[in-house]
C-alpha cells in the first residue's frame, strides 16, 4: 500500500464513521445539549451539522418547562390590556409567525407602520424589529409590543399591568408551570418571568427541515428548476447570497461562537420620493435615529426562510409576492411613476452598490421562485409542539 | 519661612471653615434640602383638569394630559461658587445607586385628560441632604444616567418602574413625558391618503440611536439630556416648569410628520423648536448654543 492509499483509506475510513455518526443523530443532525441549565431540566437544540449554537442569555438559559409555559403566554390572549390579542395574533405558525397583511394591526386598531416579523430561527437575530440597534434580546424587544404606545399592541401599561398578571396567575395551569419553570422562585408569576419564557420559546422555533435543508442532508433531490435557482442565488448574476447568504439567510446572525459581530442594514431602492432619495414617513428605517443622509431607508435584510407564505414582503409590505420582489431586485430599485411616493428607487443615492440592476430572464426569475420556495419548512409550520396549546383538537 | 508657612496653614483652615459655612472647628450637620415643582403656563398653574389658553403659534387652547420627567445630576451650589450634590432620600420617587440617582417628579394625578395613561399618585418635591451652607444656585438634568436608564422597566424598583415612562424601543426610559390635548386635535396630512386627527400632542423626550449589548452598557449617541441651572433660593423659591415657554414655537394643531408630536426622532419635524426651548440640539443630542426657557425659578 502507498502512502497515498494509505491516507485515502484513512480518509474513506473518518467519511465512514462521519456518516455513521449523522446517520444516528437523524440524517444529518446534531443534537447540542445547552448545559447552561442548571435549574430545570437541560434543553437539547435538535439542529443541522450547519446550523450553530444559539446564543443564550446567561439569565434565561433554555428549558423544556420555560418553552411549554411560553408557548402557553405566546397564544394567550389574556396577555393583552383589552384580552383581545396574542402575541400570536400577529405572529401565526401557518405564515411562519408572520399574519399576512401588510402592516400589522394593534389591539386598541392602531395600524403599525411595519410588517409583522417571521420568527423562524429568531434565536439567532443579534438585533430585532426592521432598523433598530439598540433591541439586542428577546427579553428587551418583548417590552415593545406590550408595552408600546404609538402604535399601541398589546396595550399593557401602568394602570392594567397588576390586573393583566392577576388574570394570568388566577389560573391553576399557570400556577403549575410557572411553578415548573421558574421551580426555585418562591414567587415565579411576575412579569420579568413572563418575558424570560417567552423569550425562551421563541428561540426554540428552530426552521431547519425544509426540501432545500433535506437536500442538504442527502434526504431530498430538489428538481432541475429549483436547482437553477439555487445557482442563480447563490451565483454572481442574481446576487442574492450578499445579504441572504447565511444558512438562515439573512446577513445578521449570532450565534455561541460569534466572534465578530456584523450587524449591516441595507437601502434597497424601494423608494426615492422626488428623486431626493428620501423614504415615507414614519418608515425611514436607520435615518430616524441617526439622522444621517446615508442611513435613509436602511433597514435589516429578512430571513428568507419559508418566504413563501410571509407575503406580503419588505418593511412595509409594499410588495404583494415573491414574483413581485423578483421584478423588483431585477430592475435593481424600484420606481413609482406616480403619486406622492413618485420618485425613482433604482436612483436612491444612498441605494446599496449590492443591488444593481440584473438581467433576469422570465425563466430566470421562476427559477428562483422555484428555489425559493424551497425554503419552506412543512414540519415547522404545522408541528403540534409549537402550535396552540389552547385550541380544540 | 517657618513662619510663612504657620500662616498659610492657619488661612487655608479659615478659608474651609469658611466654605463649610460654619465659623467653628467643629463640622456643622449635613441640612435637608427640599426642592419643589410645579407646572405653569405662563403664570397661571396647570393641573390636570385645567385648560391651558394662547398655547404656541397656533394660540389654541389645551388640557394637560401627562407631565412627568425624570432628573438626575442634582446639584446645589453655594455662594462660594462650589456645586455640591444632593444626596437625596430614598423613597419612591428617588433613588441612588452605584449607576447614579435619579428622581421622578410627577405633575400629573391621573384625573381628567390625564387619565389616559396617569396615575393618582403624584410627587412634586425632590427631598435629600447637603453639606450645611447658603445655597443661591440649582443644577440640574432632565434625564436618567444611562446604566439606570437602560434596564427593564418590569424588574426595575421605583421611581424607574413606571410602565409608562418606559422606552421600550430603545431599551431605556423617557425622560420627560408632557402631553397636551389641544382643541380641535392634532392634524397629520400624509403626503398620500387623507388627514387624519388625534386628540393628544405628545413630547417624549429620551436617548436615542442607542446601541445594545442592553445589559445596562448601551450608549446612545443622541444623549438628550437637558441640563439647566437656575439662579435659585431653595428656602423661599420653587422651581416651575412653564408649558407655554416649551411650546412657544410649536403649532399644537399640526403634526409635520412621524409620531404625532415630538418622540425625540432624529427625523422627527416636530421636535427642533421643542428642544430648542428645553436648550437642545436635536441633531447632536447635546446642549443647543441657546439657553433653556422651560425651567425657571418662582417664589413660593
Amino acid at each position: 500500500m502507498t502512502s497515498t492509499s494509505v491516507a485515502y483509506a484513512r480518509l474513506s475510513a473518518a467519511a465512514l464513521a462521519l456518516g455513521t455518526l449523522l446517520t444516528g443523530c437523524g440524517g444529518g443532525g446534531v443534537s447540542v445539549t445547552d448545559t447552561s441549565a442548571t435549574a430545570n431540566s437541560a434543553w437539547q437544540w435538535t439542529l443541522p451539522s450547519y446550523f450553530p449554537t444559539p446564543k443564550v442569555p446567561a439569565d434565561n438559559p433554555m428549558s423544556a418547562e420555560k418553552v411549554d409555559l411560553g408557548r402557553h403566554l405566546f397564544y394567550d390572549k389574556r396577555l393583552s390590556g383589552n384580552g383581545t390579542m396574542a402575541c400570536a395574533s400577529c405572529h401565526q405558525q401557518d405564515k411562519a409567525f408572520t399574519d399576512g397583511l401588510a402592516q400589522a394591526v394593534g389591539s386598541t386598531g392602531d395600524i403599525h407602520p411595519r410588517s409583522a416579523q417571521p420568527l423562524a430561527n429568531v434565536a439567532y437575530a443579534p438585533l430585532l424589529t426592521w432598523a433598530n440597534k439598540s433591541l439586542t434580546s428577546l427579553e428587551q424587544q418583548m417590552l415593545v409590543p406590550l408595552m408600546g404606545v404609538d402604535p399601541v399592541e398589546m396595550g399593557i401599561n401602568d394602570a392594567n399591568k397588576a390586573q393583566v398578571l392577576q388574570r394570568i396567575s388566577d389560573l391553576p395551569l399557570y400556577q403549575a408551570k410557572f411553578q415548573a419553570a421558574f421551580a426555585q422562585e418562591a414567587n415565579p408569576v411576575n412579569w420579568v418571568n413572563i418575558t424570560k419564557a417567552v423569550s425562551s420559546f421563541q428561540r426554540s422555533l428552530i426552521s431547519a427541515n425544509s426540501r432545500y435543508d433535506q437536500q442538504l442532508q442527502g434526504k431530498a433531490v430538489l428538481t432541475e428548476q429549483e436547482q437553477r435557482g439555487q445557482r442563480l442565488f447563490f451565483g454572481e448574476k442574481a446576487e442574492c447570497f450578499h445579504c441572504h447568504g447565511s444558512f438562515n439567510f439573512n446577513d445578521q446572525v449570532v450565534h455561541a461562537s460569534t466572534r465578530v459581530l456584523e450587524t449591516p442594514f441595507h437601502n434597497t431602492g424601494l423608494y426615492n420620493i422626488g428623486g431626493t432619495g428620501a423614504f415615507p414617513t414614519p418608515n425611514r428605517g436607520l435615518f430616524e435615529l441617526t439622522g444621517l443622509a446615508a442611513d435613509m431607508g436602511k433597514f435589516r435584510a429578512q430571513s428568507l426562510r419559508n418566504v413563501a407564505v410571509t407575503a406580503p414582503y419588505m418593511h412595509d409590505g409594499s410588495i404583494a409576492t415573491l414574483e413581485g420582489v423578483l421584478d423588483f431586485y431585477a430592475a435593481g430599485g424600484r420606481n413609482i411613476t406616480s403619486g406622492p411616493y413618485a420618485g425613482d428607487g433604482r436612483q436612491n443615492p444612498n441605494k446599496s452598490s449590492l443591488v444593481a440592476q440584473i438581467n433576469l430572464s422570465a425563466q430566470d426569475k421562476a427559477d428562483l421562485v422555484a428555489f425559493l420556495k424551497t425554503l419552506t419548512d412543512e414540519e415547522f409550520l404545522t408541528n403540534p409542539k409549537l402550535a396552540n396549546p389552547f385550541a380544540s383538537p | 519661612m517657618t513662619s510663612w508657612f504657620k500662616l498659610s496653614a492657619l488661612s487655608l483652615v479659615a478659608a474651609l471653615a469658611a466654605c463649610g459655612g460654619g465659623s467653628d472647628s467643629t463640622p456643622q450637620p449635613d441640612q435637608a434640602v427640599s426642592i419643589s415643582f410645579a407646572a405653569v403656563a405662563g403664570s397661571s398653574p396647570v393641573r390636570c383638569g385645567s385648560t391651558l389658553t394662547g398655547l404656541g403659534t397656533g394660540g389654541v387652547s389645551a388640557l394637560l394630559a401627562d407631565l412627568r420627567f425624570y432628573l438626575t445630576d442634582i446639584q446645589l451650589v453655594n455662594d462660594q461658587g462650589l456645586a455640591v450634590p444632593v444626596t437625596l432620600t430614598t423613597n419612591n420617587w428617588q433613588q441612588t445607586s452605584t449607576s447614579g440617582h435619579v428622581a421622578l417628579i410627577d405633575l400629573e394625578d391621573g384625573s381628567g385628560a390625564c387619565s389616559t395613561d396617569g396615575t393618582p399618585e403624584t410627587n412634586a418635591v425632590i427631598t435629600g441632604t447637603v453639606p450645611a451652607g447658603h445655597y443661591v444656585k440649582l443644577k440640574a438634568t432632565v434625564g436618567v444616567p444611562d446604566k439606570l436608564s437602560h434596564s427593564d422597566v418590569m424588574a426595575a424598583t421605583a421611581p424607574l418602574d413606571i410602565m409608562a415612562m418606559g422606552w421600550s424601543w430603545q431599551a431605556g426610559r423617557k425622560f420627560m413625558k408632557l402631553e397636551l390635548n389641544p382643541v380641535g386635535g392634532v392634524t397629520t396630512t400624509p403626503a398620500s391618503g387623507t388627514p387624519t386627527t388625534v386628540s393628544t400632542y405628545s413630547l417624549h423626550l429620551a436617548s436615542t440611536n442607542c446601541s445594545g449589548p442592553g445589559d445596562g452598557t448601551d450608549t446612545c449617541a443622541k444623549k438628550n439630556l437637558a441640563q439647566f441651572t437656575l439662579d435659585f433660593n431653595p428656602s423661599t423659591q420653587q422651581v416651575v416648569l412653564d408649558v407655554a415657554a416649551l411650546f412657544k414655537t410649536t403649532n399644537l394643531s399640526v403634526n409635520h410628520n412621524d409620531a404625532v408630536g415630538c418622540m425625540s426622532a432624529t427625523s422627527d419635524l416636530d421636535c427642533p423648536p421643542l428642544f430648542a426651548q428645553l436648550g437642545l440640539d436635536l441633531v447632536s443630542g447635546g446642549a443647543a448654543t441657546t439657553a433653556q426657557s422651560v425651567f425657571r425659578a418662582v417664589t413660593k
